[in-house]
């Protein structure tokens, strides 16, 4: 024991300076010109529980909205798929199985640090004006050219849910409730 | 005429304005994700800063501390210099997305200005120019008319018809396509706000590792900092992906430019190929 603590004192006082060799200096900054204010959660209704991930890969949409749409069963991952360390980045598709000609994705981004998922959601939120309720934290609805968007931050996890039809310009407002419970069924697979 | 055309107006005119407050919607939030990815990142660099600051600090006092530190000090050189290097790699990627989207932000202007205007038109002049053709039929004294002056008279009206209803269809041929090019623009710019925002989370997340970070810990930083220049590496492959899709979805609609210039030089919908002349010619 007593040789052991020897030996270590001997490579510590060798190792002894070599910290001078270490390039503590700042690291540098090669993007200038930062300014605004502070992004908050303010407003938001505190996060109550911390998802860990997905129940599967992709979820499952497995509601009767789903099913009316041809749209039920597991989602495929698509190539934009990925899991960086502390944050998933889920990202899945579902065509529809009749001659409907739905499609659906998933775009979800589940961080273990709640204010990632909460300063995504504050750059997300800018500007949206139909919110919907009964939904996560906060959820809002939004057509968009080829499709009806939810968005919505639930806990730590931040989904983007697209339901698109066929043909986008018979108009979008009547997919507006079947997008929102497509995204329910996209959010009970959470875990 | 008091009943919307077959497949006209109301539609078109509901998804162009779907489309147009997507694209000012989307433009809006480019701009603050400008904002955001900056403050966020120089919010970054400060605290990784801070704590190499510790870090020298701690190597230089003579505590235990600074000697356990010593037996990794090769581990911890390693890690300062990835730190660096990754530093440098992620300020190129945040550079490249910042670079995408101000650029974006100040192409948007031209781009809603000319949507506004065009789809706008394309509404204004469709609905009226619909509801004209089946209005346009003679009625009234006419029907007591016989003779050479009536048919006249009747085949004058079926060109006049004939040639508001071609022109109608020009009118909607350009309006497709106006809406086909916001369509397109505003789901680029759509994502990429998506994807800013993503951005900006990532930074985040890694601000508060940054935070929370001891000193000792530098080790563990380095791989939060990999798997964030992983992630934001995948958001640039992306968007630039979604401009690829882009291109090739203007690269569609440059050829029906092509088929509405040709539209408008084709007056084969018009009678005798000519504009008709007035009935009172």
């Amino acid at each position: 024991m007593r040789s052991g603590l020897l030996a270590a004192a001997v490579v510590a006082m060798t190792l002894a300076g070599c910290g001078d060799d270490i390039d503590t200096g700042p690291v540098e900054n090669p993007i200038t010109g930062s300014a605004p204010a502070p992004a908050s959660a303010a407003g938001l209704p505190p996060a109550t529980g911390k998802w860990a991930g997905l129940t599967a890969k992709c979820p499952a949409l497995t509601g009767t909205v789903a099913a009316q749409l041809g749209l039920s069963g597991a989602g495929r991952p698509t190539d934009e798929y990925g899991e960086f360390g502390d944050i998933v980045r889920a990202d899945c598709a579902w065509r529809s199985t009749g001659e409907q000609g739905y499609t659906a994705t998933a775009r979800l981004s589940i961080y273990q640090r709640q204010e990632g998922a909460d300063a995504e959601w504050q750059a997300l939120r800018t500007g949206r004006t139909d919110p919907v309720a009964g939904i996560g934290r906060e959820a809002f609805a939004s057509p968009e050219p080829d499709g009806m968007t939810v968005r919505v931050l639930s806990g730590n996890a931040v989904a983007t849910v697209r339901l698109r039809p066929a043909d986008p310009s018979a108009g979008l407002d009547r997919l507006r409730e079947p997008a929102i419970a497509v995204t329910k069924d996209v959010l009970d697979d959470l875990r | 005429m008091t009943q919307p055309a077959p497949g006209g107006a109301p539609d078109g005119d509901q998804f162009a304005q779907g489309t147009l407050g997507s694209f000012r919607t989307a433009k809006d939030l480019l701009a603050q994700l400008v904002d955001k990815i900056r403050k966020e990142w120089d919010a970054m660099v400060a605290r990784i800063n801070a704590l190499l600051e510790r870090l020298e600090h701690e190597l230089n006092e003579d505590s235990i501390w600074s000697t356990i530190s010593e037996w990794w000090t090769s581990k911890i050189k390693d890690a300062v210099e990835k730190i660096h290097k990754l530093v440098e790699q992620l300020g190129e990627q945040v550079s490249g997305v910042l670079a995408s989207l101000e650029k974006v932000v100040a192409g948007s202007v031209p781009v809603l200005s000319l949507f506004e205007v065009g789809l706008d038109w394309a509404v204004k002049v469709n609905t009226p120019l619909s509801d004209l053709g089946p209005d346009m039929t003679g009625s009234g004294a006419v029907d007591a008319w016989r003779g050479p002056a009536k048919e006249t008279y009747e085949k004058r009206v079926r060109d006049q018809i004939d040639a508001v209803e071609a022109t109608t269809g020009k009118v909607k041929t350009v309006s497709s396509w106006l809406a086909e090019v916001a369509a397109a623009n505003t789901a680029y710019m759509v994502s990429l706000a998506d994807r800013g925002a993503e951005v900006v989370g990532a930074l985040v997340a890694m601000v508060i590792d940054a935070t929370e970070s001891a000193s000792g810990a530098v080790t563990q930083l380095v791989i939060t900092l990999q798997h964030t220049s992983e992630l934001i590496g995948e958001i640039v492959k992306q968007t630039l992906q979604y401009l690829a899709n882009l291109a090739n979805r203007m690269a569609e609609v440059i050829k029906q430019i092509t088929t509405v210039a040709g539209e408008y030089g084709d007056h084969t919908g018009l009678p005798g190929g000519k504009w008709p002349a007035p009935v009172n010619a």
